[in-house]
């Protein structure tokens, strides 16, 4: 099935569920006023876009988000590469971050906005800590998954640490910072608008909400407000996914890539289950070499892309599994 | 791993079985001892980051920051001070922690039955997933709080509506998973399968379901943080009259610092608890797998294992 | 991790701006002020457009906020100025707790005959205000002015008390309807939506002895805007107050702002009750409210609200 029927498939189901929306409206169960039907609220959402007080509640909030994204950013991945690089440190710090790591950050809102008043500022800091776990899981995981005879034959030639770094591992665990990015991305943009909400003071897309919440008859603005949030949050997910095939298309495989199976059998602690563990390692592969699996290629050589050794695509949900389950939000 | 007989056999100048045993003896004492040093590490750097936490609070003496042994005193008298018989809980606690761990629990329990049922459901067929992707996609990124106009119409106030907004957004990382983990079952063992006749409900038990494993796992991790804030998101909901997430906001109205951090300890123990927890479950239900970190043993094990598979 | 990211996030205040609570561009002293989009800041809309403000060379930007907690940290980080329709008790409590040194500029609204009532469905057993004894009763925050009033009103007529639900008010139709409480105390306007669209009665009105005339929510300062502004603090003092006199010896003119700034339709303006508007600031007042929270230990210290207000 090709990219054009999935995408008219998909389209498919997202018509038949707005319509399974607008009948359960239209049906009368509940009252217009408290539910209006789906129709309305899309309406509304278009009518929304022409808005521009609305549109800059928007871009205060994308600003916000794109900050804490970047932030999240600055610190996650030096972060996870001395983490990755330096097992003494790693060891030292996890105490410190397997605690700090499930604190949800909607709980710090209180005390945050105490301190730096509401605005953009409370928000930044709210979406960085959030975000910062993803990615910094998936730098040092990736850091993991480099393949070692690169390291080894740059080493060989003489090059320092650093250089390796720089040159290898840091290259190799791209794709991971990447998807990790992706997934910090997205719960990123439902905490922008969520913290908004929650402190209810501002300007944002979470700051409308709240004020069509407070409305006697503002059910239909909050929908609008929502099906906003919603697009977005689709939209930015469709870009990184795109913009991460394109920059790492030796990662895409078939549509079900063989290596995210096998490597999804892998513990944290090493990449033992390769050894067999999803059981007939030999006709996989040869079912991989069917589909023109390119992981498999990445067994041969030594730097060369692929890097990073028989791992398929940095799964997009399961990343999270390397890194012992992030708190996303 | 290491000391296993393929790596064993492997290195140069082994000989014989009593230097095997040596060196077998030699590697384990090793790697206990870096274990062990790895512990102590962890445990000293976190006594260290509490110290200084302590001080720098009381020199700063700011209301915002109070000192954490003021905090976990007071998180003692308002929870843990209770009689022994009550598991050393309070009256309030027993009010407070009981209640949201059990919307919790069961707002996670009924994700993942839903979403491993609606998943195996979608990832069965290409067509099915497909269609539901964007739809899929759309609702994940809805911010659970703004979805509150529709559950106070549909459901009843208090429990049932924190239940259903725990579930509808807990179970996208479950559903999600497992659709992938179901389509990404090795085609040659559904052509097997096929050949075998086996019936739908075999097929589903013994071939989706342990291929789409491990996926389903990570989505239940997932989940399960998911569900500690939203457990906290829903107790904001119209109706709530208790909960951790309710201490929380209440706290806050009344500008109880003090009682918003206790909350705050409560919650990062609550999810450090709940995380370790799951982790050993799966550890346990996937096997008995090495623990410890990547090291380079299992890196060149890797390698001699992907030299083998080249050669076969 | 947290700690860092505060650091990083403060440098970027650091960096950022505060409010600026400086003198426009043509003179004016700048005032930024937080309120709420309901019948209580109707006074500071007033003083707006009937140009009270430019009169005493003052420079108004209002912000709405649902919940006046809500503007309580950009009150003390000094990115507002003023909270409008702050409620009291929030911001005794806050004071007492030392996350905010309360000023009170001026009274904003005190409790009227019928701005807020507690409704019942038509056909509910509850017939007399004891009926309501143990029974679910809505109100917008829990602990506050709503549970605080009624228990003192039961108490009076020797009626128990209830227990009670947080509900924010527009949902509080949608729960009465569904029977998910037995009663809802609602403030106007939607104390008047919901009796239009359900079918209720009222059983209690919200303002009656022993809290009649009793202030529920003011305009509220920082005591660093206080001292640092002081002349802008008087000024906008004596604005509000005039507005306030306006509003008192001229309902209309609220009813004619209210369509302007709250979700309220003209129609309903016109049959809404307004809560009272005192055109002074009264200690003796204020200090009836602080004894009824101290009653029911909602506030510890004692605090004399003469100290906490600006001259």
């Amino acid at each position: 099935m090709n990219r054009r029927q999935e995408l008219a498939l998909g389209a498919l189901g997202a018509l038949l569920a707005l319509g399974a929306c607008e009948a359960v409206g239209r049906a009368g169960i509940v009252r217009r006023s408290y539910l209006p039907p789906a129709s309305e609220v899309l309406a509304r959402a278009v009518e929304l876009a022409g808005d521009r007080t609305f549109l800059d509640d928007v871009a205060v909030t994308l600003r916000a988000w794109a900050l804490g994204l970047g932030l999240a950013c600055a610190i996650a991945i030096p972060l996870g590469l001395l983490l990755g690089s330096v097992p003494v440190v790693d060891d030292a710090v996890r105490a410190v971050i397997e605690f700090l790591r499930p604190l949800p950050s909607v709980a710090l809102i209180p005390l945050v906005s105490l301190l730096l008043g509401t605005g953009t500022e409370t928000e930044v800091t709210l979406i960085t800590y959030a975000s910062i776990w993803p990615i910094l899981f998936n730098t040092v995981y990736g850091l993991g998954e480099t393949d070692p005879l690169a390291k080894d034959t740059l080493r060989t030639f003489g090059f320092g640490r650093l250089s390796i770094l720089l040159r290898v591992e840091l290259p190799a665990t791209a794709p991971f910072i990447v998807a990790g990015l992706r997934i910090s991305a997205a719960t990123a943009l439902v905490l922008a608008t969520a913290t908004e909400l929650l402190s209810g003071f501002g300007q944002g897309l979470g700051i409308f909400i709240a004020q069509a919440q407070l409305a006697t008859d503002g059910t239909r603005d909050v929908l609008a407000g929502v099906v906003w949030a919603g697009v977005l949050g689709l939209v930015i997910n469709g870009v990184l996914v795109w913009g991460e095939r394109r920059a790492f298309p030796w990662r895409e495989g078939a549509r079900g890539t063989r290596g995210a199976t096998r490597a999804a059998w892998r513990s944290p602690g090493g990449s033992g289950a390769r050894r067999g563990g999803s059981g007939g390692s030999g006709p996989t592969a040869s079912a991989a070499g069917r589909r023109g699996g390119p992981d498999r290629a990445g067994a041969h050589g030594p730097g060369a892309a692929p890097p990073g050794g028989v791992t398929g695509r940095p799964r997009e949900h399961g990343s999270g599994e390397a890194a012992d389950g992030e708190a996303p939000t | 791993m290491r000391g296993a007989p393929t790596h064993e056999s492997r290195r140069p100048g082994d000989h014989g079985a009593a230097a095997r045993t040596a060196h077998l003896v030699g590697e384990t004492a090793a790697r206990t001892a870096r274990l062990a040093r790895g512990a102590l590490l962890r445990r000293l750097v976190l006594v260290l980051a509490l110290t200084a936490w302590q001080l720098g609070a009381r020199a700063h003496g700011s209301v915002y920051f109070p000192p954490p042994a003021r905090i976990a005193r007071h998180a003692y008298d308002l929870w843990f001070s209770g009689p022994v018989g009550h598991a050393f809980l309070t009256p309030a606690a027993v009010d407070t922690i009981l209640p949201s761990l059990g919307r919790m629990a069961a707002g996670f329990v009924l994700a993942a039955v839903v979403g491993v049922g609606l998943g195996i459901l979608v990832g069965r067929s290409p067509r099915a997933y497909a269609l539901c992707d964007p739809v899929l996609q759309f609702a994940r990124a809805l911010p659970p709080p703004t979805l509150v106009p529709v559950f106070v119409v549909v459901f009843d106030f208090g429990t049932p509506m924190q239940l259903a907004s725990i579930v509808f957004s807990a179970i996208w990382p479950v559903l999600i998973n497992t659709a992938e983990g179901a389509r990404d079952t090795d085609p040659l063992r559904l052509d097997v399968a096929a050949v075998l006749r086996l019936t739908a409900v075999e097929r589903l038990w013994f071939l989706l379901l342990p291929s789409a494993l491990p996926r389903i796992f990570a989505g239940l991790r997932l989940s399960l943080s998911l569900c500690l804030i939203l457990m906290v998101f829903s107790e904001l909901l119209p109706g709530t009259a208790n909960g951790i997430g309710f201490a929380l906001t209440d706290a806050q109205s009344r500008s109880d610092l003090l009682t918003v951090w206790a909350v705050l300890v409560l919650l990062g123990a609550l999810g450090y608890l709940l995380n370790t927890g799951l982790l050993a479950i799966v550890k346990r239900l996937t096997g008995k797998r090495s623990h410890e970190r990547r090291s380079k043993g299992s890196h060149k094990s890797s390698r001699t294992e992907s030299r083998k598979g080249r050669s076969t | 991790m947290a700690a860092g990211a505060t650091v990083l996030a403060l440098v970027l205040v650091a960096c950022g701006g505060g409010a600026d609570s400086g003198p426009s561009g043509d003179g004016r002293q700048k005032v930024t002020v937080a309120a709420l989009p309901l019948t209580d800041a109707a006074a500071l809309y007033i003083a707006r457009d009937r140009g009270l403000f430019v009169k005493e060379g003052l420079d108004v930007t209002i912000q709405p906020v649902q919940q006046s907690i809500q503007a309580l940290p950009a009150l003390s980080k000094g990115q507002v100025d003023v909270i409008a329709s702050a409620n009291y008790v929030t911001f005794l409590q806050a004071d007492e707790k030392g996350t905010l040194d309360l000023r009170i500029l001026a009274e904003g609204v005190r409790t009227a005959p019928h701005m807020m009532d507690v409704l019942v469905p038509k056909d509910s057993p509850i017939k007399t205000p004891a009926d309501l004894k143990g029974k679910t009763v809505a109100v917008n925050i829990l602990n506050n002015i709503q549970s605080l009033t009624l228990d003192a009103i039961l108490d009076q007529q020797g009626a128990g008390h209830p227990v009670y639900r947080q509900i924010a008010f527009p949902q509080m139709g949608p729960a009465l309807e569904k029977g998910q409480v037995d009663a809802v105390h609602a403030v106007e306007p939607f104390d008047s939506a919901i009796q239009g669209e359900l079918k209720t009665r009222v059983l209690l009105d919200g303002g009656s002895a022993p809290v009649q005339t009793l202030p529920i929510s003011g305009y509220v300062t920082t005591s660093a805007f206080a001292e640092k502004h002081a002349k802008a603090a008087a000024a906008f003092k004596r604005a509000i107050e005039a507005a306030s006199k306006i509003a008192a010896q001229d309902p209309s003119a609220v009813r004619a702002e209210l369509p302007k700034y709250t979700k309220v339709t003209e129609d309903q303006a016109k049959t809404i009750n307004l809560p009272a508007y005192p055109a002074t600031t009264d200690a003796a007042q204020l200090r009836r409210l602080i004894e009824l929270m101290r009653k029911r230990g909602l506030l510890k210290k004692p605090i004399d609200p003469a100290t906490l207000l600006v001259k």
